[in-house]
């Protein structure tokens, strides 16, 4: 098969089955309405529902923009299906590729990436599923025990540890921008304003990130 | 009828396990197309079971956390809807958020509040699901046009690839760090950060003589910098 005909499977794949997935959630919602003979109000729920869409699209377009370079456009039909893109999905896609040894962009990262997200999503099903069988009550004890209670609050940064550190070694002088722009943002802006518009500013930082790195090496430097 | 019989009803039970079902066909059918690539590309399967175990035994970590945001959202939209929320499309911190927005939006105070009217708890859930498809509707309307124009400049810079995804990757997690780094208020968060990221680079250094250490290195330094936090925590507090 040609390099071309994958891209268009993949995309076909992708479109398909995210319709198919679209069509399933909106089931529910309109399910229950016919069931339970409870007419949706639509003009209402336009109204009502307008402005979360509008919110959470904009910054999930920022974010497929960003993400879609990095684990290739397969990965993330999945990812946004399935969820948990930042701090599931887009972890367990680098982290499978760099354990492969492929550089992200690249086509055998993207079949890799593939597989580590379909993986991730088979995982993260069954577990909320038990979760909802039985062992949600079960685990609530261990997740409220006070020694272990600072583990799941920090989570998301011991992620960011494990994944940033190591590319940071990797690349020292790529890293400078990437790291130290999001910093100097928040101080300037300030914590509130930089956490409600993170997907926007995280859009403006790769761009200079991007840029700064194809600045060093059109100077040789990297 | 309350809002709750509905949410625990089996007409909710099944509505929402087979959209789980189907939704769960995408990865299969992906990793077909995957796995007939990787043969063209002549990969090997080991690299393939690699990958897959790597990122299964680390997805385990970030899922435990997801099932106590599971039990917060059954008591007030009941036994299912959670189920399916949380085990696609959206994330906890989405779900919590997207459902409180509804609830407010349709006059309530939260989505805590007991008895919510029937009507509106199925515009609520109207809500939400439509709420977080904006994304996937973008990847339906302009991923391929848009994976088409970043393959050309791909084609053209060959031996930038590397080092441009290398640099958005930094910029992308640089961003979501930066609040972390920042908050020197929260020490344990720091000691995570810190934690994880020094056993990253000795399990790094480790996997060159252990290879088998290399699929968990991830995850163990997760661990470590989730412990690091707790150790510090204990010792502040």
């Amino acid at each position: 098969m040609s390099e071309k005909s994958f891209y268009t499977r993949i995309h076909n794949l992708g479109r398909i089955t995210v319709i198919l997935a679209l069509i399933c959630f909106m089931a529910v919602p309109f399910g229950l309405s016919i069931v339970y003979d409870q007419p949706l109000n639509i003009a209402s729920c336009v109204e009502n529902g307008a402005p979360i869409f509008l919110t959470f699209a904009i910054s999930g377009i920022c974010e497929n923009l960003s993400f879609m370079p990095i684990i290739g456009s397969g990965a993330l039909y999945m990812a946004c299906v399935t969820g948990n893109v930042s701090n599931m999905k887009i972890p367990a896609a680098v982290n499978a590729m760099e354990v492969a040894g492929y550089a992200p962009g690249t086509e055998k990262a993207d079949v890799i990436s593939i597989i580590a997200v379909a993986a991730s999503t088979f995982v993260t099903t069954a577990i909320v599923f038990l979760g909802m069988l039985f062992l949600a009550p079960l685990f609530e004890p261990i997740y409220n025990t006070p020694f272990l209670q600072p583990a799941f609050a920090n989570m998301v940064p011991a992620l960011m540890g494990a994944l940033v550190v190591p590319n940071v070694v990797k690349a020292p002088k790529q890293a400078i921008v990437p790291i130290i722009l999001p910093i100097v943002v928040i101080f300037i802006v300030g914590r509130t304003f930089f956490s409600s518009y993170q997907s926007y500013i995280m859009m403006v930082v790769i761009i200079f990130s991007a840029l700064y790195s194809y600045a060093l090496h059109k100077k040789g430097i990297i | 009828m309350s809002h709750l019989d509905i949410a625990n009803s089996s007409a909710m039970a099944i509505l929402c396990g087979i959209t789980i079902l189907i939704v769960l066909l995408q990865p299969v059918l992906f990793i077909f197309a995957a796995v007939k690539r990787s043969k063209e590309l002549n990969m090997s399967k080991e690299e393939l079971k690699e990958a897959a175990t790597s990122s299964a035994v680390f997805s385990i970590i970030p899922s435990l956390p997801i099932i106590i945001s599971y039990l917060i959202l059954v008591p007030s939209l009941g036994r299912y809807f959670p189920w399916l929320r949380l085990s696609v499309v959206g994330s906890a911190s989405y779900e919590t958020m997207a459902a409180n927005m509804a609830a407010e939006a349709f006059g309530l105070e939260s989505i805590s509040v007991p008895n919510i009217p029937v009507d509106v708890f199925v515009s609520i859930v109207f809500v939400v699901t439509v709420g977080i498809l904006g994304g996937n509707i973008f990847n339906v309307f302009f991923l391929k046009t848009y994976d088409k124009k970043v393959e050309s400049l791909k084609n053209k810079n060959a031996k930038l690839v590397p080092v441009i995804t290398t640099a958005m990757f930094l910029g992308l997690y640089g961003t979501m760090t930066a609040p972390h780094i920042t908050n020197f208020t929260d020490i344990p968060a720091v000691t995570a950060i810190a934690g994880a990221g020094i056993a990253a680079l000795i399990f790094d250094r480790l996997a060159r003589k252990v290879k088998r250490l290399k699929e968990f290195a991830f995850p163990l330094s997760m661990i470590v910098g989730m412990l690091a936090s707790c150790v510090v925590n204990a010792m502040i507090v």
